[in-house]
């Protein structure tokens, strides 16, 4: 035998020499992508929930009447295949034919008014988004009419980013709470289990229609929760994660990240607004905020600059507004609170606390900024008893439904609405349950640009209602962020400004597998 | 040119005794490699959420972290030379002997150390030197910040990574956030 003969006829005996020469890649992908969160998540029905992990993931296993491109963040066709407004206050949709639910349940204009019943009703905690909507009046299977009192513009961001869809018979069978842990829906994953663990996993669905979004790229999703920060980053080094939802990094440990080998980072813009919330209409029985003195002087007591530039090492940028520069409505016209400790203590004396006052402090989100505004008010004479609250978004939510916060550092992400109202009408309309803060003149213009079509018209009632905002000080808004992700390198995956992570459109970089709307995609192209 | 069969029997038992020989050194390196790096992020972690003591320290230019008896974990932070943690700029030195150590800075003893570690640690005390180790004995022989890192990740949602001396902590004036004691064991 020759040395020749030997490689041809014993190929691994060559593949062996290069791998020890370290020619070779190594790393193979993947067919799950695991994703770490920080929320804690108790149901994925995403009307039963106000944190972001479930909307996120509904939009992965479910499936809206429209869809938000992720590139372009134009709306496209999804469920719906097109629409048309019929004069004023009806939208007319033509449903997609053919989809079915997982549990092969045919999607048509019976779940679309089912679904809207589920959105209204009183349990749902969508359901004030949802008030204006009038009816669904069903034409035939695939044709039904919306009636609303919403501006077109307004419709069309909810039927993308909050129409769910349920299935009637199987949510009739199992009922909502069994719905919520074992969910059914249309989108590129379907789900598989709920461990006790706390892991959720989903597979892809082989079935799904030729949607815009198109075939999830990696066959398994597995969502696990790691509430604590640090533990979040190292199950990513220990390569026990593959990507951390986005928006769950702070910016105090991207230096690290960025240095790290094995990982990439991302960043985008986000909706996502971060704020003081005040209880200005004493429902927590505390009747420090009532007195608009006291919420200035919180306002004045708090440099935001700094918290941006200490708290956040600059990756942030002050907001004057809960609306984010993104949002239909958004302003830079308003009145300005500057930092000066001297008129928080003066205000806070005239308010009748000269010697200061006490508060419990309910602080979620960065744990740096909560540091650091406690830090603030307490230099101003407000001495507060910060509560933590890691990753119980569910445990702060109740807990402001019920009317027991007195003050809170909390954010909102508008559910990847780029409205106004999104914000506004949550915290300044007198019957929504997170309302701490309002007076008539203000719930009268948000009703009014509520359904008001006219555009001009509708962004000078949003400036006029955030002015009496910040006049009365209910807030105190403070910054809005950069979302950043990190992730395994070798994955491609790009978070989007809606702040709904698409992990059907996550591939790794070594797969051969095409993203969705490519020429060398068949079977995916937009309708 | 021709091969004997033995020859060639030969040279593939070699390849593949090279091979496994490689794998296993490889694997021991790649595992020394990511727990330097585990290391390195906790230690950098650690360094974002702790307070130096006001008046002496915090006008300091440079925070000196110097690295004795581990030189993969000095491998593992030298890419963050440079970059800021409450204003200042960190400086990474691998030692392999004791040299003289800046006050206001940061010493973590590896495994390599062979001197007396109570003896080098108490000569310390007073000049606002966090100290820091991975032998289980570290708090023992007057350390203040040992790490505890499981080998194995095996449940995420909970998990210390420290056992700290509280006392010695703060007896040099430092003072622990909240996050940092969470992932901590606390000997006071």
């Amino acid at each position: 035998m020759t040395w020749g003969k030997l490689f041809r006829q014993h190929p691994a005996a060559l593949l062996i020499m290069l791998l020890l020469s370290g020619a070779a890649p190594v790393q193979a992908s993947s067919d799950t992508l695991r994703v770490a969160t920080k929320v804690r998540i108790s149901s994925l029905d995403p009307a039963a929930t106000s944190a972001r992990p479930p909307l996120i993931l509904y939009h992965n296993w479910g499936d809206t009447l429209l869809y938000r491109d992720p590139e372009s963040l134009t709306l496209v066709p999804c469920l719906a295949t097109s629409y048309r407004v019929i004069g004023s206050g009806v939208v007319e949709l033509n449903l997609r034919r053919g989809v079915r639910f997982h549990n092969g349940e045919p999607f048509d204009a019976r779940a679309v008014g089912f679904s809207l019943e589920r959105l209204r009703s009183p349990k749902s905690l969508v359901a004030s988004l949802f008030e204006d909507f009038q009816g669904v009046e069903i034409l035939d299977s695939y044709t039904v009419r919306i009636r609303t009192g919403l501006p077109t513009s307004i419709l069309l961001e909810m039927l993308a980013g909050l129409f769910f869809v349920y299935p009637p018979q199987y949510v009739a069978e199992m009922g909502l709470e069994e719905f919520g842990r074992h969910p059914v829906g249309t989108g590129p994953y379907r789900f598989v289990a709920w461990k006790d663990s706390g892991e959720i996993l989903f597979k892809r669905n082989p079935n799904y229609f030729p949607s815009p979004k198109g075939k999830a790229r990696i066959p398994f999703l597995h969502v696990v929760t790691i509430p604590e920060d640090a533990l979040r980053i190292e199950a990513l080094l220990r390569d026990e994660v593959d990507l951390l939802r986005t928006g769950t990094l702070y910016p105090e440990n991207l230096p690290f990240l960025e240095a790290s080998r094995g990982v990439s980072l991302a960043s985008t813009d986000s909706l996502r607004a971060y704020f003081l919330l005040m209880d200005a209409r004493g429902r927590s029985g505390s009747r420090l905020f009532t007195d608009v003195k006291v919420r200035r002087a919180v306002s004045h007591a708090i440099d935001k600059k700094a918290v941006v530039s200490k708290a956040l090492g600059g990756w942030a940028w002050v907001a004057q507004s809960l609306v984010h520069p993104l949002q239909f409505g958004y302003t830079e016209d308003l009145p300005t609170y500057p930092y000066h400790r001297e008129k928080a203590r003066r205000l806070l004396a005239e308010a009748g606390f000269p010697q200061g006052t006490q508060v419990d402090f309910e602080a979620f989100g960065s744990e740096n900024v909560a540091e650091t505004v406690a830090q603030y008010l307490r230099d101003a004479g407000i001495m507060v008893r910060m509560h933590w609250k890691g990753g119980r978004w569910d445990e702060l939510h109740r807990q402001m439904s019920e009317g027991r916060l007195t003050l809170g550092l909390i954010n909102w992400g508008s559910y990847g609405l780029f409205d106004a109202s999104a914000i506004l009408d949550r915290f300044f309309l007198s019957q929504d349950p997170l309302c701490y803060g309002t007076t008539p003149q203000l719930e009268a213009l948000l009703q009014e640009a509520g359904t008001c079509r006219d555009k001009t018209k509708r962004k000078a009632l949003f400036h006029k209602a955030q002015t009496l905002i910040t006049q009365e000080a209910f807030v105190v808004p403070l910054y809005y962020a950069r979302a950043f992700t990190a992730m395994r390198k070798g994955l491609q995956f790009a978070p989007s400004p809606d702040g709904i992570d698409r992990y059907f459109l996550a591939i790794w970089k070594d797969s051969g597998e095409k993203r969705a709307g490519s020429p060398q995609d068949p079977g995916n192209s937009r309708p | 040119m021709k091969i004997s069969r033995h020859t060639y029997l030969f040279f593939l038992l070699f390849v593949l005794a090279l091979l496994a020989t490689s794998l296993a050194l490889g694997g021991a390196r790649a595992a020394a490699e990511d727990r330097a790096q585990l290391m390195a992020f906790y230690l950098y972690h650690f360094l974002l959420f702790v307070d130096w003591p006001e008046g002496r320290c915090d006008k300091k230019p440079f925070l000196c972290i110097q690295i004795l008896g581990d030189p993969e974990l000095a491998r593992a932070l030298l890419p963050l030379e440079g970059t800021r943690v409450k204003g200042r700029m960190l400086v990474i030195e691998a030692l392999s002997r004791l040299d003289k150590i800046p006050d206001c800075s940061v010493l973590f003893v590896g495994k390599d150390f062979h001197g007396t570690l109570n003896t080098l640690l108490a000569s310390l005390k007073g000049k606002s030197i966090l100290t820091f180790g991975d032998r289980e004995d570290f708090l023992e022989q007057q350390g203040m910040v040992g790490f505890s890192l499981p080998q194995t990740y095996a449940d995420p949602s909970e998990g210390k990574r420290f056992h700290i001396h509280l006392g010695r902590v703060r007896e040099e004036g430092f003072g622990i956030r909240s996050r940092l004691l969470r992932l901590s064991d606390v000997v006071q």
